[in-house]
């Protein structure tokens, strides 16, 4: 202590910033803390005293979110956001795959043509979306998501993967093709395993996509048996009888596993941001 | 960058030449274009230019019919107080993003990555970073209920530290509901655009902040004139998606407020929402959604050359 | 460069021939569909299930118990009918409907409040005239208390089919009461003195959350009926003809304004939600709270039993409305216009509005009936027999605002209420609603 008044004024400066550092980590952690906790209050404990812990733990606050529909929307978030992602990287791939692979007329222009793809916000094109999605009768289907979902993350992903094929070495697979190999069986058997790295960060990327997704299970699905965890989360909020401790702990319960996993696996998503240098 | 890299490579003529080498029989190329390009097509660039279409009708969704109106849906806009209401709010959003989500966070991730800070710029990289892999509405229903004059922390915790007189219904009044609402924005993303200057500036050589420090600049001038424009990449990219994503901002806006108190949080994307499936008035929403789309395009033709480098020239 | 222009064109013309194409497809579709009804239609006279979805909107897990055991009765009494029941909440609701009216997903029988927001859905054409259905069952007519069953009716035809009524009444805790030493008020001036009372006992007086701004349109349908003749107010509220000129429009605001500034709501009225004001008031955190007598039994009753008493609001001496009007209004279901078994949903609304299902509901969820007799000692508490009566007493019941008018005069009106509790001038108000208001007289 002595040691940071007395010396340096750089020591003092080096300090303040740990204490501001500090302060802004605790602006996020505190709030996570009040959620976890108010989770286990009853809800007259919440509204008198928000601020103190529960008298007694109320764990089954979190086994009544998870009853009340929040394994229902779990599942569906992981059946969404697994075909969803599935469907962007077997498109994305086979697009990245033959732009880089092949030479052809305009493929530099198709190239353009499905990046600019980015220029076109989801809300853009809801409404003609919603009508389109009716006609060919995929409307309020799990299908409703999916599709679109993925179609927003093509263009993204395509150019993850293929910025990561034009400057990847080609021996590998040009012996494969003196052997006589297949298109399709270079792309399977030798392309894919050496594009492990790159497609980790698409599946994390389009998987948090898909996973925090609201507008497009709001507005392309009716049935709430399909819905996903966010609409879940805002329609236990609006029932008249909400139970706002129990709604607590469904927050809780669904931020977990993307917490669990950003932890788990920072490595691939901080090498997705360098990859795309755009936040996912 | 590993990406930028590949500009320079592609544009060696070598380079082309090997990538023609291996699959010469182009007609294969087809099929492997053909499922991603048709739904690229089907549901993104279709509905745009249906969306165009709608805007001259005047049609409810259950309506066995459209009314073409011609430009009537414009005109009613641009006498519409809501929808000013709704661009000064997304440009209050896009002005303060900017500065939190690129000036904030430039500075954040210049002092995570002095050396003094030692493992503790690893722990303070991982907590910025969490709020944003989580889900806009997880983050907007507790901030609701965090901000809530009667439940909340917030209010009880500027009386502790002597703010009293700062207490206020943050959601529930007009004058503070719409910067309560892009406050959390900033609570949750700081950490995302932080994280990508972290990368940016890992990747600057080294010796230029030698250099620099052997020239006599302290870590104030280092940071001005060494890590700013060495990042300029990622600034500017950061800058126009940040700017667009506050021009598409709907979770956010729905889940806190719903527009709300009166029309005073409404943004673009809610308030086409609203029209559209609130009122019933798909017309009316479609010119509303080609005016988002006239201005997220408009930036993102900067987005776009951003990656046209990337890919460069290979003539 | 080129290239991308000839995939530009390229872009265009597929566009351009799948937007110009679209009606058209639009009615292919629909002849598809009814092909796939022909397809559809005939496993059925094999003997095969006939399947019809319900949608209702109370999906609150305490309810759950009884809308399963309604599907298993109808299903054991019906065996060759399949109901399919599904709930959404009350403000979702709104867009759900308008949505999956649009999709052509329209359950065959759905939800609807009364007042314009079923009539809209008549006029549509998306409901079924079910007169001859009630003509042919006098039985089941006449089970009805007659007032209710007309709010179903549009230009002389029944179309909705009355499930509940409800009213909304000042609901007040005993304890704060005593304690403030003050007594159910007989007047509105009455009313505001036992609020200042309370305030100045330290209490709050009015537990109320209007986050979903239906909450200020409840206090404005009752204050509108009292302040605005009666005859003014049916003008205003069609609308072909809504003007809202009547000063009558103004005092009510200024009364729900002069409520808020005299401090007798808690904190944050617009950021509170209908259900937390409610979790507020049972916490005892205020000593009155304006709600619906279908939540006596369910909410207040459960939660403090023998606490809590309820009055309704009082006359407003001096002002030009009907003073003897409640705020409420029948939840009622309309048959898809579109429906396939119309026979079958008729058996389903029978089988719902019967007495032993409404006693069921009386009993279970604390609701109180359409039907005659259904709401008695044995299925409800004294509250709401007590309540039922008093309704019946009234003069009229009030359709809720959010609901008795345009949805686009509604959706203004409603906005406008929390500015108004943010300070907004009353006579601002209104000028905003009588523009929308013309607007939407000029297009009908």
């Amino acid at each position: 202590m002595r040691k940071l008044i007395k010396g340096k004024p750089e020591n003092i400066i080096k300090a303040g910033i740990l204490i501001l550092l500090g302060l802004y980590a605790l602006i996020i952690i505190v709030p996570f803390l009040w959620m976890i906790m108010s989770g286990l209050k009853t809800n007259k404990e919440l509204f008198l005293s928000p601020w103190e812990l529960p008298e007694k733990w109320n764990f089954d606050n979190y086994l009544k979110a998870w009853s009340a529909g929040i394994g229902k929307y779990f599942f569906n978030s992981i059946l969404v956001t697994v075909l969803a992602t599935l469907l962007d990287l077997a498109c994305s791939c086979s697009l990245a795959f033959a732009l880089s692979r092949y030479r052809f007329k305009g493929a530099r222009g198709l190239l353009m043509f499905i990046i600019s793809g980015l220029m076109l916000a989801p809300q853009v094109g809801l409404i003609s979306n919603y009508k389109l999605l009716q006609m060919f009768r995929i409307y309020d289907t799990y299908f409703a998501v999916i599709i679109p979902t993925a179609a927003f993350r093509i263009p993204f992903t395509t150019f993850l993967i293929w910025s990561y094929l034009v400057t990847m070495n080609k021996d590998l697979e040009e012996a494969a093709g003196i052997e006589g190999c297949k298109d399709w069986q270079a792309l399977l058997y030798i392309l894919l395993p050496l594009l492990k790295p790159i497609l980790a960060t698409g599946v994390l990327l389009t998987a948090k996509y898909a996973w925090n997704d609201f507008l497009f299970p709001l507005v392309f699905t009716e049935n709430i048996a399909l819905k996903t965890i966010p609409y879940g989360l805002s329609s236990m909020q609006s029932t008249q009888d909400t139970n706002w401790t129990v709604l607590l702990a469904a927050l809780t319960i669904s931020a977990f596993p993307m917490i669990l996993m950003f932890i788990l696996l920072q490595n691939q998503f901080i090498r997705g941001l360098s990859a795309g240098s755009v936040k996912g | 960058m590993e990406v930028q890299g590949s500009g320079s490579i592609i544009r060696n003529p070598v380079f082309v030449e090997m990538a023609g080498i291996m699959y010469r029989e182009n007609k294969h190329a087809i099929k492997y274009i053909v499922p991603g390009v048709l739904i690229i097509i089907l549901f993104i660039y279709i509905p745009v230019i249906m969306n165009f279409r709608y805007s001259f009708f005047s049609w409810a969704s259950y309506s066995k019919e459209k009314r073409f109106i011609g430009f009537e849906n414009y005109i009613r806009l641009f006498h519409d107080d809501v929808f000013y209401t709704a661009l000064f709010n997304n440009t209050a959003y896009a002005i303060i993003s900017v500065v939190f989500q690129i000036g904030l966070s430039l500075i954040i991730a210049w002092i995570l990555e002095q050396k003094f800070l030692g493992n503790a710029s690893k722990f303070f990289r991982i907590v910025f970073y969490i709020p944003s892999v989580i889900s806009m509405t997880v983050v907007g229903l507790l901030w609701q209920m965090i901000y809530n004059p009667n439940i909340g922390l917030l209010n009880p915790l500027l009386e502790v530290i002597g703010l009293r007189n700062l207490t206020r219904d943050w959601l529930g009044d007009k004058n503070t509901a719409i910067y309560a609402v892009i406050s959390v924005s900033q609570w949750q993303y700081i950490g995302s655009t932080m994280m990508l200057f972290i990368v940016a500036m890992q990747k600057i050589p080294q010796e230029l902040f030698e250099s620099a420090a052997i020239d006599g600049a302290g870590g104030m001038k280092q940071f001005i004139y060494v890590a700013v424009p060495q990042c300029k990449e990622a600034i500017l990219m950061n800058l126009i998606v940040t700017i667009v994503n506050a021009f598409k901002v709907f979770d956010e806006v729905y889940i806190m407020t719903g527009g709300g108190p009166g029309r005073s949080t409404e943004v673009l994307g809610t308030y086409l929402y609203r029209a559209a499936f609130r009122n019933n008035e798909m017309g009316y929403a479609t010119a509303i959604s080609t005016v988002l789309f006239l201005i997220t395009f408009f930036i993102s033709v900067f987005q776009l050359q951003f990656y046209r480098r990337q890919i460069g020239d290979s003539k | 460069m080129k290239k991308c222009k000839i995939i530009l064109i390229l872009l265009a013309i597929l566009a351009f021939t799948g937007c110009s194409g679209s009606p058209d497809t639009g009615e292919e579709n629909k002849e598809k569909q009814e092909e796939s009804k022909v397809t559809e239609q005939q496993p059925e006279t094999d003997g095969e299930k006939v399947e019809i979805t319900f949608l209702h909107k109370w999906p609150e897990e305490s309810r759950a118990e009884f809308w399963k055991s309604v599907e298993e009765g109808f299903e054991d009494s019906y065996p060759n009918i399949d109901v399919k029941i599904e709930g959404v909440a009350d403000d979702p609701i709104k867009e759900k409907l308008n949505v999956m009216l649009g999709g052509g997903d329209c359950p065959d029988i759905f939800f609807s409040w009364g007042g314009e927001y079923k009539n809209k859905f008549i006029r549509e054409g998306i409901a079924l005239d079910l007169t001859t259905y009630y003509e042919a069952d006098e039985g089941w007519r006449n089970s009805y208390i007659e007032a209710l069953l007309k709010s179903g009716q549009f230009e002389g035809k029944q179309y909705g089919t009355p499930f509940l009524v409800t009213a909304k009444v000042f609901v007040y805790n005993k304890e704060i009461f005593e304690k403030c030493n003050v007594n159910v008020p007989a007047t509105y001036e009455e009313f505001l003195s036992i609020c200042q009372e309370i305030k100045d006992q330290g209490e709050t007086p009015i537990i109320f959350g209007n986050q979903a701004p239906w909450a200020a349109a409840h206090y404005i349908t009752t204050f509108n009926q009292k302040c605005v003749p009666a005859d003014v107010l049916q003008k205003d509220y069609d609308p072909s003809s809504g003007e809202f000129m009547d000063a009558g429009y103004v005092e009510a605001l200024e009364m729900l304004q002069a409520l808020n500034e005299n401090g007798y709501f808690n904190e944050g009225v617009n950021s509170t939600s209908s259900s937390a004001a409610r979790e507020m008031f049972w916490a005892g955190q205020g000593a009155i709270i304006y709600d619906e007598i279908a939540n006596f039994q369910g909410m207040y009753e459960e939660k403090m039993p023998g606490n809590w008493g309820w009055f309704a609001c009082p006359a407003v001496e001096g002002a030009k409305g009907n003073q003897s009007t409640i705020t409420g209004g029948a939840d009622m279901f309309l048959v898809s216009a579109d429906t396939e078994h119309p026979e079958e949903a008729v058996q389903f609304l029978k089988y719902l509005t019967s007495m032993e299902v409404q006693e069921k509901m009386c009993k279970e969820l604390g609701f109180q009936s359409c039907i005659k007799g259904a709401v008695n000692e044995e299925t409800s508490i004294p509250e709401c027999v007590d309540a039922m009566e008093f309704i019946e007493t009234q003069d009229g019941i009030a359709d809720w605002l959010d609901t008795a008018m345009s949805a686009n005069v509604v959706d203004i009106y409603l906005a406008n209420l929390q500015e108004l509790l943010n300070g907004k001038a009353a006579a601002e108000v209104m000028t905003d609603v009588q523009a929308e208001a013309a607007r939407v007289a000029k297009d009908y």
